[in-house]
């Protein structure tokens, strides 16, 4: 057996003795990290579900969905009518989704029913429409044929289901009849408004969708508007940065209060010990070793204190009526496996490091001094 | 081998009169003893030459030896009996012995011989605490000894033994500096440890007669 190894042994030995013979040292340890544990989970868990929740709210509300208008005159009309698909492109790789169509200042007439939106799609068969006149409703049954007029001229459709869900949040509940660009061109000619509904990826889309737009609108001169939840999200990424603050701060917090209080009572003890402390290292044992002991000892200590805070965390959700004490946001398993609790108990880890401070100062007096 | 104190002063943190002061000696292997009255600086004088404590000024040239204090010298090269509390606690007699041959490196059948001499076989697995004082110091001076290191320093180690612990460890003290050819120093005021001295270092006459005490009527 390596001497080391003999060493380890018996200081593991000697701390076992020593947490049987003063069993409040350890129980004040294991009950200080366990509190702050509990505190520490109760405070991320709280951060984690008000950032969750805001971020599901705005997802329920199409928070990621932009609308860009374009008002297009009659002067640029045949120029924007004939470009190709690299703008269209260019959108499209900054959204998981996008519709793209165009809308002249007309609308349509359906017998018996009312009013509905002039749509051209550039391209109907790409989202599965047929490239005829079709009407897109919610209402109407699928498939029965409907007359639509426009100004003067009548027009036979066919009433569909919107497809996408992108449509389908553009439309709303108004009914849209829809044709191809090709066909709608000479009720274009006299000037139309072009709609980009996106779908962002991130709130980083939309900040570099609004640059672009501002670019065109500045440099190209062009007539064109965003509408997005952006402002909303920058404010949810500021409560998230809070969230980070807060994850941050109890993480610090942990860590100093465990390393102030385990460090005092590690002093404590190692004043105790520090004669068999330098007996040992009159022996040839050096510094590290004995650090070494005390670092591992301590940190499994405020680890371990953590972890039963952690435990009993979960055990009162387990058993807890929480909708009653409207604490439903207190998951058990939510606080067990999150990336912020494997964080709380790197903070006891470096509570436990930092309590070592003083033993490594007592380390370092002189053997003689000690040996008296 | 050979240890040399060259102008060797020593003053304890916070005090303002050396403990040392200015010390020129020369020590060869065998035993020499350190004789004095309490407080004249014997065992700070073995805590400096085991490296424990640094000079406060001049030097101890250690020809032979790895530097002082370093682990090296204190693992294989010098073994420190001190006064008091020698023996690891909730440890056995085996224990002790068996922890000190690893960390020197030395077969454990050394460490076995040496409690054999000391007569400690039949206290093997006896936890230390168990242990008398005599038996407790027999224990200590075999773990100093199983290592066969070429120094081993001995802080009064018959202080309040009987003759029998004494005579036993005066003998084991012999043996070992005989079969050695170690370094063998004693801090004692103990007049039995006297005959087996082959250089004796009287503090009364190395320091000045204004820092010895003043003698009783």
């Amino acid at each position: 057996m390596n001497w080391w190894i003999s060493i380890a042994f018996y200081l593991l030995q000697n701390s076992l003795r020593r947490w049987i013979e003063q069993p409040l040292a350890l129980c004040a340890k294991l009950t200080i990290a366990a509190l702050i544990g509990l505190l520490g989970a109760v405070m991320i868990g709280g951060a984690a579900y008000l950032g969750e929740e805001l971020e599901r709210q705005l997802a329920s509300r199409d928070a990621l969905t932009i609308h860009i208008t374009e008002n297009i005159t009659q002067r640029h009309v045949n120029a924007r009518l004939a470009e190709d698909d690299a703008e269209p492109a260019a959108w499209q790789a900054l959204a998981s989704e996008i519709l793209l169509y165009d809308r002249p200042p007309r609308i349509a007439r359906i017998d018996q029913s009312g009013e509905a939106s002039l749509v051209a799609l550039r391209d109907p068969e790409k989202l599965g429409y047929p490239d005829s006149i079709i009407l897109l409703s919610h209402r109407k049954p699928p498939g029965a044929p409907v007359v639509v007029s426009v100004e003067d001229e009548r027009f036979e459709a066919k009433v569909m289901r919107p497809r996408g869900e992108i449509e389908k949040a553009a439309m709303g509940n108004q009914e849209w009849v829809v044709t191809s660009t090709r066909r709608l061109a000479p009720l274009l000619q006299g000037g139309f408004s072009r709609h980009i509904l996106l779908q962002a990826r991130s709130v980083e889309d939309i900040e570099r969708i609004h640059e672009i737009t501002d670019a065109l609108r500045l440099v190209e001169e062009r007539n064109i508007n965003v509408r997005s939840s952006l402002p909303l999200l920058l404010e949810l990424r500021r409560i998230q940065s809070i969230q980070r603050y807060v994850l941050v701060a109890v993480t610090i917090g942990t860590a100093l209060v465990l390393g102030l209080v385990c460090g005092a009572l590690a002093w404590m003890e190692f004043r105790e010990e520090r004669y068999l402390l330098a007996l040992i290292r009159s022996f040839g044992v050096g510094r590290l070793m004995l650090l070494w002991h005390a670092v591992a000892e301590n940190c499994l200590v405020a680890v371990s204190g953590v972890v039963m805070g952690l435990a009993m965390l979960a055990v009162f959700a387990a058993t807890a009526d929480l909708s009653a004490l409207q604490m439903d946001w207190l998951d058990g398993a939510t606080i067990f496996l999150s990336r912020e609790t494997a964080i709380l108990v790197f903070g006891a880890l470096c509570g436990g490091l930092l309590s070592c401070i003083p033993v490594w100062i007592g380390l370092r007096k002189p053997l003689g001094l000690v040996l008296k | 081998m050979m240890l040399a104190c060259r102008s060797l002063t020593y003053r304890y943190p916070g005090s303002d009169t050396p403990v040392l002061d200015g010390l020129d000696l020369e020590i060869h292997p065998g035993i020499t003893l350190l004789r004095g009255y309490s407080g004249c600086g014997k065992s700070t004088l073995l805590r400096l030459l085991g490296g424990l404590l640094r000079p406060s000024a001049g030097s101890i040239e250690a020809a032979g030896f790895p530097p002082p204090g370093s682990q090296r010298f204190l693992r294989s090269s010098c073994a420190i009996v001190f006064q008091e509390l020698n023996l690891l606690p909730i440890a056995s007699v085996w224990r002790n012995i068996a922890l000190s041959c690893r960390i020197a490196g030395v077969p454990l059948d050394d460490g076995r011989d040496w409690l054999d001499r000391l007569g400690l076989v039949a206290f093997l697995h006896q936890r230390v605490e168990k242990l008398s004082g005599g038996q407790k110091q027999r224990v200590a001076i075999a773990r100093a000894m199983c290592k066969s290191p070429p120094l081993l320093l001995l802080d009064e180690p018959t202080s309040g033994l009987d003759d029998d612990n004494t005579r036993i460890i005066l003998n084991a003290t012999t043996r070992f500096a005989d079969n050695t050819g170690a370094i063998c120093v004693i801090a004692s005021h103990d007049h039995r440890v006297d005959p087996i001295a082959h250089e004796l270092v009287d503090f009364h006459r190395i320091l000045p007669a204004a820092e010895q005490p003043a003698p009783l009527d």
